[in-house]
């Protein structure tokens, strides 16, 4: 229990006043020697006894009214932590305070994250000042932070109104850690029971990975999350702009993939493309659960969008999150795209082609049979190539990259041992065309089936090559390989049905367009990262830039500089609370900007299953409670504020004493 | 004696009487009717003379007619016999900031004392609690007045009272029919006190009783919470006087009609004197009340 107004308890001893107003009016007491005693005595006189315990009652009433009326100014407030067995008032505990993103999304009325500091706050002011408490949460580098308090339980109520919600995903078992630390720290008996509770929506992501962490013996963790949820699994969506416009004509075209990431299917995001600040488009998409849409925005900018900020917003009705994503895109023509061989009827690759390029036509899409009507090409143009293999196919694919055409080659392997199927078990995940497969892994790739071939290489003399996936037998099953400007995607298949059922898959389309779209974004020298995955950094393996610069949606301006870590350039430590942009100086380019997204690592909404975070911390008892169980229910934290009903029962002794008085006299 | 009797009240004295309504027996006398045939002023009857008696009272002019002798005989005038009975119980001594009901009661004890001295009769004085306090037997000098006087003036308040162990008392000691004053706050059993009344009136006794009364036993004029004390026992009650008080009032109101009607069923004079109104006022009360039979 505690008091908001805590100094009206000054007022207490009040409750004497009444003590000595009884004696005084005692003492006061006339005493008459009466002769007609005996008339009196035969009066109605309520007797002795009964006027002695209404005077009592009378004094005990009005000391009841003083009571009252100060506690009701004072305003006690119960709180406490309920039942849970692993959790008392008067044991060191540290607050784990999951502000990620996916805290946001509402419930019941108020957000997970809401609700979260008001069951922290409740808990910490019921604390009592000489225990020792900690808070930790994400800060804006994503890293775990810990505000301690040895004798003031009021510094974590401060740092929790300070803190903000952060884009990444929340590390449990950094946060673990660095609490384990916090009571190492305290030079407490080792038996000394100590508690963690942590407050999350769920930590699937984080339980599934790696090891598991050794904690103190003595404690003991609760897991304060929504169980109750109706959802299936609260769940957001996760949203990214693609990083280039399209230029064709007068009009662009920016895509914006969508994903719902475990959530039910039943509110509709509505994804917003401002320019200026004012709305050019906007779209309602409906996903089902584990669903991507990419939307494509074709617009015609009032002039030269080029280094130009476009704001781009994902409205989701269930959070409680400012979404709005900053972005500077640069700009490039429509590509054209020639498929020579047997994927002329193919309609994956129109499809994987409009996915993004959403203005292609017939003119930017030509199909040809065979080599020799393959028209001029030009630079930029892609060649989407699936003839059988023979040194003029070879000849003219060299020719063609040299010249820095793109080429994305279907390659049937020459040993293939039909009978015996294969899977794809190793994949270059770092390399940008899988960034969308990166919380997936290898796994995303399962579904890939080939027959057993033997290793094979397509134009071995070519040595820049990097293998993107390989199957069980560690044979390489897709190739990047490079020369000069030009860029060749290899599948060793036959781009059929015949070897694999690869075209058939739902990664067919998208590494499709992946690929087109890195083979572009390679053409006008936008570097790797690009194709950013995560918030935190960005590599370059290329360039080397003079200067970074983060610009924030406000204008604010941050200088960076890039490290030369193990042959890279790494640009690290980069303040992401906010989306923006950085522009790029590198000696003899252009300035160039890059939006930097709102990362997608959170977004694994599955239900929290205890069974699953046991096994991140196996050997401490662990607790669950309701996040939203009613406070009387058994949610974590009581708190009555029971002013109201203080300040009746004031009125009813009033009302009792001024009844009681009036009989009395 | 001031304190008594001031010269005011003496003056207004002077001019009054208290005769006994009823006939009284005295060995002297004076103004009242004895029922002794004597030899008077006012003719009463004859009787044959016989030996002895006084011959001076031969009636010459029935014996010219009848040439018998006769005695006439007068109704004779005698002197009374007044004895004052006087309460000196605890309870008397209520009103002691002011005048006590005792303090009143001596003047006005003493007021009839002087009355019926300066009429030449007799006067005695019986003090009483529970127990017989003093007793003063019949004179009729003036100089007895002072002897009352003293007496009063050495009396206190104490003990409960016992109207009808003083008047067992002056029963026996009376052997003469004569005049009774009780002045007292009848604080005593109701029944009993009522029952010797009839008896001294049957004794022919004629009985004047002075029911003292303090204003604030009439009105109960206190507020609050009262914590009472039995003056003649050792009881407290706590008691709101406001909420008993019509009560109370009620109650001492048939208290005192008890004693009114029961004193007019024997002849009794019966009245109350409230210590707030003027002796005098009192004295003349009591005189006026008895000329109007």
């Amino acid at each position: 229990m505690f008091f908001a107004n805590l100094w009206y308890l000054w007022f207490i001893p009040i409750i004497v006043a009444p003590i000595l107003l009884n004696i005084w009016k005692k003492q006061r007491i006339k005493e008459i020697d009466f002769p007609y005693f005996s008339l009196i005595q035969a009066s109605d006189v309520t007797n002795l006894t009964a006027l002695h315990i209404m005077n009592l009652l009378l004094l005990l009433l009005r000391m009841l009214l003083i009571v009252g009326l100060i506690l009701f100014m004072a305003r006690p407030i119960f709180s406490g932590f309920n039942a849970t067995p692993v959790v008392t008032e008067h044991i060191p505990v540290v607050f784990i305070y999951d502000n990620s993103v996916s805290m946001t999304y509402t419930h019941n009325g108020t957000t997970l994250s809401k609700k979260a500091r008001i069951q922290i706050a409740s808990a910490v002011k019921a604390l009592p000042a000489d225990i020792p408490a900690g808070l930790i949460f994400m800060n804006e580098q994503g890293n775990m932070e810990l505000v301690a308090s040895r004798s003031n339980p009021e510094r974590l109520l401060y740092a929790l109104d300070n803190i903000s919600v952060q884009y990444y995903r929340f590390d449990l078992k950094q946060a673990l850690y660095t609490a384990d630390s916090f009571f190492r720290s305290l030079s407490l008996p080792l038996k000394a029971r100590k508690n963690i509770l942590i407050f999350t929506d769920n930590q699937q992501y984080n339980a599934s990975l790696g090891d598991s962490v050794d904690l103190l013996p003595s404690v003991h963790v609760t897991v304060v999350y929504p169980q109750k949820m109706n959802v299936g699994g609260a769940g957001w969506f996760g949203y990214k702009f693609s990083d280039r416009l399209v230029k064709r004509g007068e009009k662009y075209t920016l895509s914006a993939d969508v994903r719902n990431f475990a959530k039910h299917s039943g509110s509709e995001p509505v994804v917003r493309l401002f320019e200026n600040d004012v709305l050019i488009e906007e779209s309602f998409i409906t996903l089902d659960r584990e669903e991507t849409v990419t939307k494509q925005f074709y617009f015609q900018p009032e002039d030269d969008i080029s280094l130009k900020k476009i704001r781009c917003a994902l409205l989701l009705p269930d959070f409680d999150i400012d979404n709005t994503m900053y972005l500077v895109a640069p700009v490039y023509d429509t590509p054209r795209i020639i498929i020579i061989g047997a994927l002329q009827e193919s309609v994956f690759i129109r499809a994987a082609a409009m996915t993004y390029f959403s203005d292609i036509s017939q003119d930017n899409l030509l199909t040809v049979t065979s080599l020799d009507k393959v028209p001029d090409l030009n630079a930029g143009d892609i060649v989407i190539c699936c003839v059988d293999r023979s040194p003029e196919m070879d000849k003219w694919i060299k020719n063609a990259l040299s010249n820095g055409i793109g080429v994305i080659a279907f390659v049937p392997p020459q040993n293939i041992m039909e009978g015996t199927l294969t899977s794809i078990e190793n994949a270059n995940l770092r390399h940008p065309i899988f960034a969308p497969y990166g919380l997936a892994g290898e796994r995303a790739f399962e579904s890939i089936h080939v027959f057993n071939y033997e290793r094979d290489t397509f134009l071995p003399e070519l040595q820049n090559r990097l293998v993107l996936l390989k199957t069980a037998q560690g044979v390489p099953f897709m190739e990047q390989v490079s020369l000069r400007d030009g860029i060749m995607f290899v599948f060793y298949d036959s781009a059929g049905e015949r070897l694999s059922n690869f075209v058939r898959t739902e990664l067919y389309v998208p590494l499709m367009h992946r690929a087109l779209d890195h083979i572009l974004a390679s053409r006008i020298g936008l570097p790797s990262y690009f194709n950013r995955t995560v918030g935190d950094r960005f590599v370059i393996t290329a360039d080397i830039p003079s200067s970074v610069t983060w610009i924030t949606p406000d204008g604010t301006r941050f200088e960076r500089d890039s490290l030369f870590i193990d042959g890279k350039y790494e640009i690290s430590g980069l303040p992401v609370a906010l989306p923006g942009y950085y522009t790029l100086m590198r000696d003899g380019h252009k300035p160039v900007s890059i939006a930097y997204n709102i990362p997608q690592g959170e977004g694994d909404m599955t239900p929290l299953d205890p069974a699953v975070l046991k096994r991140l911390i196996p050997d401490t008892p662990t607790a669950y409670v309701d996040m939203f169980a009613g406070e009387s229910e058994g949610g974590l934290v009581r708190r009555r504020d029971i002013g109201i009903q203080i300040l009746i029962a004031c009125l009813v002794v009033c009302f009792l004493e001024l009844a009681v008085a009036n009989r009395f006299s | 004696m001031r304190k008594y009797l001031d010269p005011a009240l003496i003056a207004q004295l002077h001019r009054l009487e208290l005769k006994a309504r009823l006939v009284v027996e005295g060995s002297l006398s004076g103004m009242h009717k004895s029922p002794y045939r004597g030899f008077s002023v006012e003719f009463a009857e004859h009787k044959s003379y016989f030996p002895g008696d006084d011959i001076r009272y031969i009636d010459w002019k029935l014996y010219g007619k009848t040439e018998k002798y006769f005695i006439k005989q007068y109704e004779e005038d005698t002197n009374l016999k007044g004895y004052i009975v006087l309460d000196t119980s605890a309870s008397m001594g209520f009103g002691k900031d002011k005048l006590s009901k005792f303090d009143y009661a001596g003047k006005i004890a003493v007021a009839l004392s002087y009355l019926m001295l300066s009429q030449r009769d007799s006067v005695g004085l019986l003090a009483f609690n529970n127990d017989i306090v003093k007793y003063v037997p019949p004179r009729n000098n003036m100089i007895h007045l002072q002897n009352i006087i003293s007496v009063i003036d050495n009396l206190n308040t104490r003990y409960d009272t016992g109207i009808c162990k003083a008047f067992q008392y002056l029963a026996s000691r009376i052997r003469r029919r004569g005049l009774i004053v009780l002045i007292s706050d009848l604080i005593d059993d109701q029944g009993k006190v009522l029952n010797y009344l009839r008896y001294l009136r049957h004794m022919k006794h004629e009985l004047i009783i002075l029911h003292v009364v303090h204003p604030d036993e009439l009105e109960l004029p206190y507020h609050g919470t009262v914590r009472f004390k039995n003056m003649e026992y050792s009881d407290t009650l706590m008691a709101a006087p406001d909420r008993i008080r019509k009560d109370y009032q009620s109650k001492i109101q048939s208290f005192i009609d008890t004693y009114r009607a029961g004193c007019w069923q024997e002849h009794i004079d019966y009245g109350i004197v409230r210590v707030d109104e003027p002796v005098e006022k009192a004295v003349l009360d009591i005189i006026a009340r008895r000329k109007k039979r």
